[in-house]
């Protein structure tokens, strides 16, 4: 019944994704392993499982995040900013995990349009208060 | 209108830093918490044994861990017997 569970996809396997920085601006490949197929029944499966725990995660860290502006005294704050971080850990954690099941797919941008932004905000670099030997 | 002249630093009295103490939004933000993560280490634990991918289940697993241990650490901050045990808190 589930018969992917030997499915690890490879994580590289868009690395050709990455190289095409010619002058030739094409349509970027969506990075994407294979996807690992569940069960499509009304029963919840293993991504559902995963998919929940990381809307419980994200949940969490925000709400984390709200106390830290609030928490009283340095100790307090001290513990509840380490919870935070582990948290924040394990809510990228579930998402490498998902990632790897090929339950995500990404987008790249387009180079010229980024190109495009590099340049716009290059040039607000004469707005800097603290001059500009730090930009490249 | 009269200052105390007996001492030369302005301030000898000033808290630097907040005391160690629980206020009463600090109770409410931990009783929060707690809901938080024994709900989140149920679920976890819940799909964990549900799931059928031995990787999937195993990260499951770990994440209901680390709220059991959340829970724990949060928890310590509301026994006040312990904290306030020397006047002062004991960080964990």
């Amino acid at each position: 019944m589930f018969s992917n569970l030997s499915v690890m996809a490879p994580i590289n396997n868009n690395n050709h994704v990455t190289n095409s920085c010619g002058g030739k601006m094409m349509n970027q490949q969506p990075i994407q392993n294979p996807e690992t197929q569940v069960p499509k029944t009304p029963q919840m499966n293993d991504r559902d499982f995963i998919n929940d725990l990381l809307a419980t995660e994200k949940y969490m860290t925000d709400s984390y995040s709200t106390t830290l502006n609030e928490a009283s005294h340095q100790a307090l704050y001290q513990d509840l900013l380490g919870i935070f971080t582990e948290t924040q850990n394990m809510q990228r954690e579930l998402y490498t995990v998902m990632f790897q099941k090929g339950w995500y797919k990404l987008e790249p941008a387009e180079q010229q349009k980024l190109q495009q932004s590099y340049q716009q905000f290059k040039g607000y670099a004469t707005q800097f208060p603290y001059g500009t030997s730090t930009v490249q | 209108m009269q200052q105390p002249s007996h001492s030369t630093t302005p301030d000898a009295n000033m808290m630097m830093q907040p005391p160690a103490t629980i206020t009463v939004k600090d109770s409410l933000y931990l009783t929060d918490m707690l809901s938080w993560n024994l709900l989140a280490m149920k679920k976890a634990h819940f799909f964990a044994s549900n799931a059928k991918d031995p990787t999937i289940k195993s990260h499951l697993e770990k994440c209901g861990q680390m709220h059991q241990k959340h829970y724990e650490k949060i928890l310590s901050h509301l026994n006040v017997q312990q904290s306030f045990s020397n006047g002062t808190y004991q960080q964990q």
